[in-house]
Order: structure tokens, then C-alpha cells, then sequence
């Protein structure tokens, strides 16, 4: 028996044992510090939790995980593109497809958008003045969706084989005739799994953002980052339905053996219609939250108000509906009609119009401002410098003639790394330094803060402005090869060199995690910014308390915090009595609905019916449970709340 | 320095040859046209970009925050309509003066396989990694290797036996999908003889990285005499 499995270890891939060891390693590592620390019950206090604050937070810890998984894979990928003819460990051919399809697939779907989504969590009931998100216990289980779909898609590298197909996944490459092993199934239904998650989140913010705003918090005094996330939550709904299609009909396809993708009897380009009415609005699902988180930043660096805020929502509320207009411009190629060609065309140059707006109320923010240079200040001004850049090119491809020569070339993979790593990226690294005193209670070291922005920026666009060139050497994207005497070979090692550059700027974000968090001892007030914070988050304690407010606060303004700063007041009024907080329960449902996702998908991508039928049945038992449950939240007294509330002012 | 550094970079970038870069260096009436285009867009945007870059660097210079004005309270201000109106029109302008070519160039681009006189016509089959190229006319097929006259018009009729591809000539002209539910047509002119390179643009499978061919662009007399020899060694 031995024998038998260490002859099937022995037959693998090279990389695949260095993966699972790799893999056995960290599993035996983190079993053992649980262990030895006694930290099994404080693990599963934050699996059961509902709070929006610790979901948010643990959203942002898997989807940095998946980050530097899908980073590693970036580094292959340029190692393998180094030199011309390159012969780099496995990665040629079919494992460089897998490489490139998973890191697109991975940062897209498992990092970009459930980094923001975290944020969302963590910020968007502070800044509204709510208690919790409106469904408490479908937040956790869109956490647990996501988690069990993110884990699928990165299983597939050991497990069968990842998708190959590209991050778009395109028919009829993705068929069962083309690609018949279950790596091109991974994609369909580990990211349907991660999508409905997605989805109900976006309900979820939705309803929160309309429902739980503090008395006196309109609409047009909320915050930019709660707007921008309130729009992309509309996106979100839209978009990811148009996904669970696409999806869906692409499992069927493979699964079941039906024709609407194929070539002979369906019609590949319905996947490409249907992805990118997904994928457009995508970008800015991950770009708004970004914008917006921007917004505050500036603001609160600049000691300035918003500039333009009427038109800087607008702004969001035009990009977001325009963003559903636009996705043919993916498919100019294709040899669609040239009426419709030349739409799409003008709603792509179009919504240079409010990203413009966009662009310049945050320079005319910082004018006559008092502008400091913390970290999230200066990722939110490296975002300015980079998405310029990004946007200008993104113009360029718009220019349908011209797009004809970009299109699936490197000038692309330049393009859209510098308006996703430029905008979601630099927004999220910035968020995260802002907003992880109220997180922590600590503040993140302003040197190691430093080296990690000038590392990773610098190194950004050493290596992805090379990239335009390439293309327009006429070097398409997704080859894992490239022959001598082009010059190609020097940009390559160009862009090779500074992405290494870019490993090493978030080594210094995860050395300055661990030094903040192990020896930083100072505990930082409520606005740790300086005493300059604008909105609500700032008018509570660092780390908040579970039920965020004791008391509800009175907003007569767009930037409460700052007008009571300026009246000499340390913080803004709190009005009303306290009373008895309802709080959520915990709840071990959504984990063990997600397990079930996980062991039926594992079924479906197989083709193991049992499996996955008893995988489908612990997620509908689950379910059951849940309608039967008479757990209704429990009370927090207020006299609690009072003198907890007293000990925090002190 | 920076600047000075930025300025070295150019310059061994564009020392190293503008000559390699192939989107740049059209050999194809359809190229020319699209890198014309490829030139106003970056001309026009150099213009937006020079207005944010200015402006960010003037105002992050000037409103820095000096030692003794920490706890000041800056002014603050809502907004400025005519400022706000201006970064509407302007961007506006400059759109437009993008669009009207891009239109009239796509129009031109997408129609010209029906205007144009005695074009060549080439069937382009694509299969995974390769590329079959044949002359209905004279009844020749090569494989990864098309031979084109010069100063004639050709049209290449695609179609795909199995997955999507993408056609690409990158001195002759852009890009089009072959597909395999549906047959588009590109026209190329080649202007210059000479050897270009061809490749596969879309993801096609595990050698998509190798699905090159060759175009080799030869006087029409050539080209005439060719046809006559291959044609006679076909048979």
C-alpha cells in the first residue's frame, strides 16, 4: 500500500510535489501553533462570528492569502518570459496556460474583489453610524461561499489540473472537446460557489446603506467610500448574475454534454457576450470602492474638504450605469457588425468624461490644502500618477483601428495592470493603512509603510510600462515563449526584474504586520489620523466595540467629525439614552453550508454523483436548521453598554 | 535626476529601435492608417496627461504641509462650478476631435473587403498551431507560410476547424478572430516587400505560443512567376 501511493507521489510533476509539500508543511505548521497557543476555541469564535468587523477582517486575510499565491504565480510567469526560448522549470505550454488562467482567475475573482468587499465590511457600517449589516448571517455565509469557492479554484493546481483557458475562459477552448480534464470545470463552478456569496453580499450592502444610516445621515452626506460602495453593490447584483449564466451554461456544457457554446450547433460568442457584460462592469466593481476609498484619503491628508462632492457622486453613479455599455469593446475583433462596433466605441470614450471629473476634483481637493504624506496618502497619490496612465491608455484602445493592433497583446496585459493594480491594489494597500488602526487599535509603522509604497510603486511600473512595448513589438498575450533577435528579450527581463521588485514591496507589508502587531505596544484613540478625521468610523474606539455605537450619533453634516474638530469639540454629540443593544448570534450554519458547497463541488467537477449529492444535502440540511432556529440575537444590557462606553472616553 | 533617468530609458528605448517595434513600423496600408490613429490618440492624451501631471506636481509642492502647521484648520471650500464645467467640456472636445477619424477610419477598415478592385483572395484555415493559406485562384495551399504580392490588395477569407484564433500581421495591419462558427474577411495591402511576421493572438491552446507563419511580401512579377511554378508542382 505504501508502495502503491509513494510510486503515485513519485509520478508527478515536479512542482505539483513542491506544491503539495509545500501545502503538508504549512497545514502541519498551523496545526501546530493552534495547538501549542491554545487558540482552537479563538479560531472558531471568528469562523461562528457575525460580526460585520471580524467577517470583514477575515475577508481580508484569505483574499491576501489567495494574493500571494497568485502572486507566486506572477513571478513564475515572468520567470518562464525572462529570456527568449526560455526553458523555466515546468512552465511551458499547457502549465503556462494554467499559470496565467489561474493568476487572472485567483487575482480577479478571489482577491481584487473580496479584498474590497472586506473593506466594505469593516467600513461601511462605521460610516453610516449602523450597529451591524442588515443580514448578519448572510454576510458570514458569503464569506464561507467565497472561502469554499476560493479554495476550490486553488486545490485545482493539485488536484487534476488548474483551468487552462485563460481567466475568460472562452468556448469552445473551454468544452469538454478541447480540454477534457476537470481543470476548465474548476472554473465554472468554484467561482458559481464564490459568485453567489458575492451576490448576496451585494444584497446584503444594498439594503444596509438604504435601511441603517444614523438619523440625520442622507444620501448626500454620506461618505464617497460608502457611496462607491453602495454603487458597486448595485454592479454587483447586475453583473454577477450575468456571470451565474455564463457560468451555469458552461457547467452544462461540460457536464451534461449540451451545444449552446459549441461551434457546430451553438454559438461560442454567447460566452463572450455574457462574460463581458459580467466582466466590464466588473472593473469597476473593483475600481469604485477604490475611488472612493481615495476620496476619503485625500480628503482627510489634505485637512480639504471634497472637492465637488455633488459631481464626484455623480460621477460614480455615471460610471457604474456606462459601465454596463461598454463590453464590446473586449469582442472588437470578433467581426461584429461596424454600427455596433462604433457604439460601443463611443460609451468606452465617454466614460473618460466622468473619470476625468473624478480625476481632477482630487487634485482640486489638495489644493490650498496642508497635504501630509502618511502611507495611505501616498498610495492614494501613486494611484493618481498610475491611473492616469492607465486611463489615457485605456482611451487609446478605445480607438477601434488602433485596437485592432493592441487587442490580445501585451499592450493590454500593460493597460489593465495599471488600472486594476493602479486603482483596486494602491486602493485597497491604502485603505488598509488607513483603516487598520480602527481595525487593531495599532497603528502600522510609517517607515516599513514606506519601503513597502516606493518598493511595490517603483517596482509596478518597471514592470508593466515595458509591457506596452512588447505589444506594440506585436508580442500577443498568454504566450509562454518568444523568439531571439526581436529586442524582446531585454524588455522582458526588464519587466521580470521589477516585478521581484514588487515581491519584495509586500514583503515589507507582511514584515510590517507582524513587527506592528508584535511589538508595537501603544493602543491609538479614537481618530488616530492626526485628530483630523472627517466622517463617522473616526468618532468611536480603535478597535470598535462589538455593537460599533453605544450611543446613536447625530449627523448634521457631510463631515461630522471634522465640523465638531473645528467648533474646538474633541468629538461629535451622541444623542438619545442608552438602551439594550440587540446583537446577532453567532452561527456555525454558514461554515458547514459552505463544507457542503465544497464537498459537492468537488462532486460536480468529478462527476461523482454521490458525492456531490451528499454534498448538496448537508448545505439543504443546513438550510433547514437554519428556518427552524429560534435564536433571535441576544440582548447586550445597557447599563454595560454605559459603563463600557464611560471606560472607552477616558 | 529622475528626470534625467526617465530621459535615458527613452532614449536607449527608442536607440534600441523604433525599427523593432513593429506596430510602429507599417508595412501595410491598413497598418499605416491604424498607427496614424495610434499617434493622434497619443498626441491628444500626451496634452491630458501633461495638465494632470502638472497640476499634481504644482500642487503637491506648493500645498505641502510645512513643520508648525499641524493644527492648522485650512479653509475649506465646497467646489467651483466653472472650474467643474471646464474638465467636462474640455475632455469633451478633445473626444470628440478622437472620434470623428476612429469612426470614419473603422468604417473604411471594416467595409474595404467590398471595395476593393481584384484584390487577391486567400482561404486561411486555422487549426491548433497551425495555419493552412490557400490560393483558390491557382489552386496552391501552404502551410505557416503565405507568399503576397506587393501593392495588391489581399483578402484573406477565415474560418477555424476547431477552437477561436487570431489572425495577426502586426507590419501589414490589426488583428481579426477566426472563428469556427463563422467566416470573417480581413484586407491587407502590403506596401513594401520584405519577411513579416505572423501570429496567433488568441489563446488556442497549449502551443498557441508557437502558431507563427511567415508572410513573405514579393515584387508581382515574383509573385506571378511563383504561382506558375507551384502551381505546376502541385500537380
Amino acid at each position: 500500500m505504501m508502495n502503491v501511493i509513494l510510486d503515485y507521489l513519485l509520478s508527478l510533476p515536479s512542482d505539483i510535489i513542491f506544491a503539495d509539500i509545500s501545502f503538508t508543511i504549512m497545514l502541519i505548521a498551523t496545526v501546530y501553533f493552534l495547538t501549542k497557543y491554545a487558540k482552537w476555541k479563538w479560531l472558531w469564535s471568528w469562523i461562528t462570528s457575525t460580526d460585520h468587523k471580524k467577517i470583514g477582517i477575515m475577508y481580508l486575510f484569505v483574499s491576501f492569502l489567495f494574493f500571494i499565491r497568485a502572486g507566486i504565480e506572477a513571478l513564475l510567469i515572468r520567470m518562464q518570459l525572462a529570456f527568449p526560448n526560455n526553458e523555466f522549470w515546468v512552465f511551458q505550454g499547457e502549465r503556462f496556460n494554467q499559470l496565467t488562467s489561474t493568476h487572472g482567475t485567483v487575482m480577479i475573482f478571489l482577491v481584487a474583489t473580496p479584498l474590497l468587499i472586506g473593506l466594505m465590511n469593516v467600513i461601511v457600517p462605521l460610516q453610516i453610524g449602523a450597529r451591524d449589516v442588515a443580514f448578519p448571517f448572510m454576510n458570514s455565509l458569503s464569506l464561507w461561499l467565497f472561502i469554499s469557492g476560493g479554495i476550490l479554484i486553488n486545490a485545482s493546481f493539485v488536484a487534476g489540473g488548474s483551468p487552462n483557458a485563460g481567466w475568460t475562459t472562452y468556448a469552445p477552448l473551454a468544452s469538454k472537446e478541447f480540454t477534457p480534464g476537470p481543470g476548465n470545470s474548476y472554473y465554472p463552478i468554484g467561482l458559481q460557489v464564490a459568485g453567489l456569496g458575492t451576490i448576496m453580499g451585494g444584497i446584503n450592502f444594498i439594503v444596509t446603506i438604504i435601511k441603517m444610516r444614523a438619523p440625520g445621515m442622507r444620501f448626500m452626506r454620506m461618505p464617497l467610500s460608502t457611496w462607491s460602495m453602495f454603487i458597486t453593490s448595485i454592479l454587483i447584483v447586475y453583473a454577477f448574475s450575468a456571470l451565474a449564466v455564463a457560468l451555469l451554461l458552461l457547467t452544462f456544457e461540460r457536464l451534461f454534454g449540451t451545444v449552446i457554446l459549441s461551434a457546430s450547433e451553438g454559438n461560442p460568442l454567447i460566452w463572450q457576450h455574457l462574460f463581458w457584460i459580467f466582466g466590464h462592469p466588473e472593473v469597476y466593481i473593483i475600481a469604485l470602492p477604490a475611488f472612493g476609498i481615495f476620496s476619503d484619503v485625500i480628503s482627510v491628508f489634505s485637512k480639504r474638504k471634497l472637492f465637488g462632492y455633488p459631481s464626484m457622486v455623480f460621477a460614480i453613479i455615471l460610471i457604474g450605469f456606462l459601465g454596463f455599455m461598454v463590453w464590446v469593446h473586449h469582442m472588437f475583433t470578433v467581426g461584429l457588425n461596424t454600427n455596433i462596433t462604433i457604439f460601443f466605441a463611443l460609451t468606452t470614450m465617454l466614460i473618460a468624461v466622468p473619470t476625468g471629473i473624478k480625476i481632477f476634483n482630487w487634485l482640486f481637493t489638495m489644493r490650498g490644502g496642508r497635504i501630509r504624506f502618511d502611507t495611505p496618502m501616498l498610495y492614494a497619490l501613486g494611484f493618481i500618477f498610475t491611473f492616469v496612465i492607465g486611463g489615457v491608455t485605456g482611451v487609446m484602445l478605445g480607438t477601434v483601428p488602433a485596437d485592432y493592433q493592441y487587442h490580445d497583446s501585451y499592450f493590454v496585459v500593460a493597460h489593465l495592470h495599471y488600472v486594476i493594480i493602479g486603482a483596486t491594489i494602491f486602493g485597497v494597500f491604502s485603505g488598509v493603512y488607513y483603516w487598520w488602526p480602527k481595525m487593531f487599535g495599532k497603528k502600522l509603522n510609517e517607515t516599513l509603510g514606506k519601503w513597502n509604497f516606493w518598493t511595490f510603486g517603483i517596482g509596478f511600473h518597471i514592470t508593466f510600462f515595458p509591457m506596452h512595448v512588447m505589444g506594440l513589438m506585436g508580442m500577443p498575450r498568454r504566450v509562454f515563449t518568444y523568439p531571439e533577435g526581436d529586442g524582446l528579450g531585454f524588455l522582458n527581463f526588464i519587466s521580470t526584474c521589477g516585478a521581484f521588485m514588487m515581491g519584495i514591496g509586500v514583503l515589507f507589508f507582511m514584515i510590517n504586520i507582524y513587527i506592528t502587531t508584535r511589538y508595537t505596544k501603544k493602543r491609538v484613540l479614537n481618530d488616530p489620523w492626526f485628530s483630523r478625521g472627517r466622517t463617522l468610523e473616526w468618532t468611536i474606539p480603535s478597535p470598535p466595540p462589538a455593537y460599533n455605537f453605544a450611543r446613536l450619533p447625530e449627523v448634521k453634516s457631510r463631515e461630522p467629525l471634522w465640523d465638531a474638530y473645528e467648533r474646538g469639540n474633541k468629538n461629535i454629540n451622541f444623542i438619545g439614552e442608552y438602551e439594550d443593544i440587540h446583537l446577532p448570534n453567532s452561527t456555525s450554519l454558514p461554515f458547514f453550508m459552505g463544507i457542503g458547497f465544497l464537498i459537492a463541488s468537488f462532486g460536480f467537477v468529478f462527476e461523482i454523483w454521490p458525492v456531490a449529492l451528499s454534498g448538496m444535502l448537508i448545505v439543504f440540511l443546513m438550510m433547514s436548521i437554519r428556518s427552524f432556529q429560534q435564536k433571535n440575537g441576544i440582548h447586550l444590557p445597557k447599563e454595560k453598554v454605559r459603563v463600557q462606553d464611560m471606560r472607552g472616553e477616558d | 535626476m529622475t528626470f534625467r533617468y526617465a530621459l535615458f530609458v527613452i532614449v536607449i528605448i527608442s536607440a534600441s529601435g523604433c525599427s523593432n517595434i513593429a506596430v510602429l513600423n507599417p508595412k501595410g496600408s491598413e497598418a499605416q492608417s491604424e498607427l496614424n490613429l495610434l499617434y493622434l490618440s497619443l498626441a491628444l492624451m500626451s496634452i491630458v496627461l501633461l495638465v494632470v501631471f502638472t497640476l499634481f506636481t504644482r500642487f503637491l509642492m506648493k500645498y505641502r504641509e510645512l513643520p508648525g502647521q499641524e493644527n492648522d484648520f485650512p479653509t475649506q471650500v465646497n467646489g467651483n462650478k466653472k472650474l467643474e464645467i471646464t474638465w467636462v467640456v474640455i475632455p469633451i472636445a478633445i473626444l470628440t476631435i478622437l472620434a470623428v477619424p476612429t469612426f470614419a477610419t473603422t468604417y473604411q477598415l471594416d467595409n474595404k473587403t467590398e471595395i476593393v478592385r481584384e484584390p487577391l483572395e486567400i482561404n486561411v484555415t486555422a487549426q491548433q498551431y497551425k495555419w493552412k493559406f490557400h490560393y483558390p485562384e491557382h489552386d496552391i495551399t501552404l502551410e505557416n507560410e503565405v507568399k503576397l504580392p506587393v501593392d495588391r490588395p489581399v483578402v484573406f477569407t477565415l474560418h477555424s476547424k476547431d477552437v477561436i484564433h487570431s489572425f495577426w500581421l502586426p507590419q501589414l495591419g490589426g488583428k481579426k478572430d477566426v472563428l469556427p462558427n463563422q467566416v470573417n474577411k480581413l484586407t491587407l495591402t502590403p506596401l513594401e516587400t520584405g519577411v513579416y511576421d505572423g501570429k496567433c493572438a488568441e489563446l488556442c491552446g497549449a502551443n498557441h505560443a508557437l502558431m507563427t507563419f511567415d508572410t513573405t511580401v514579393i515584387e508581382q512579377e515574383a509573385f506571378n512567376q511563383w504561382t506558375r511554378v507551384a502551381d505546376i508542382q502541385e500537380d
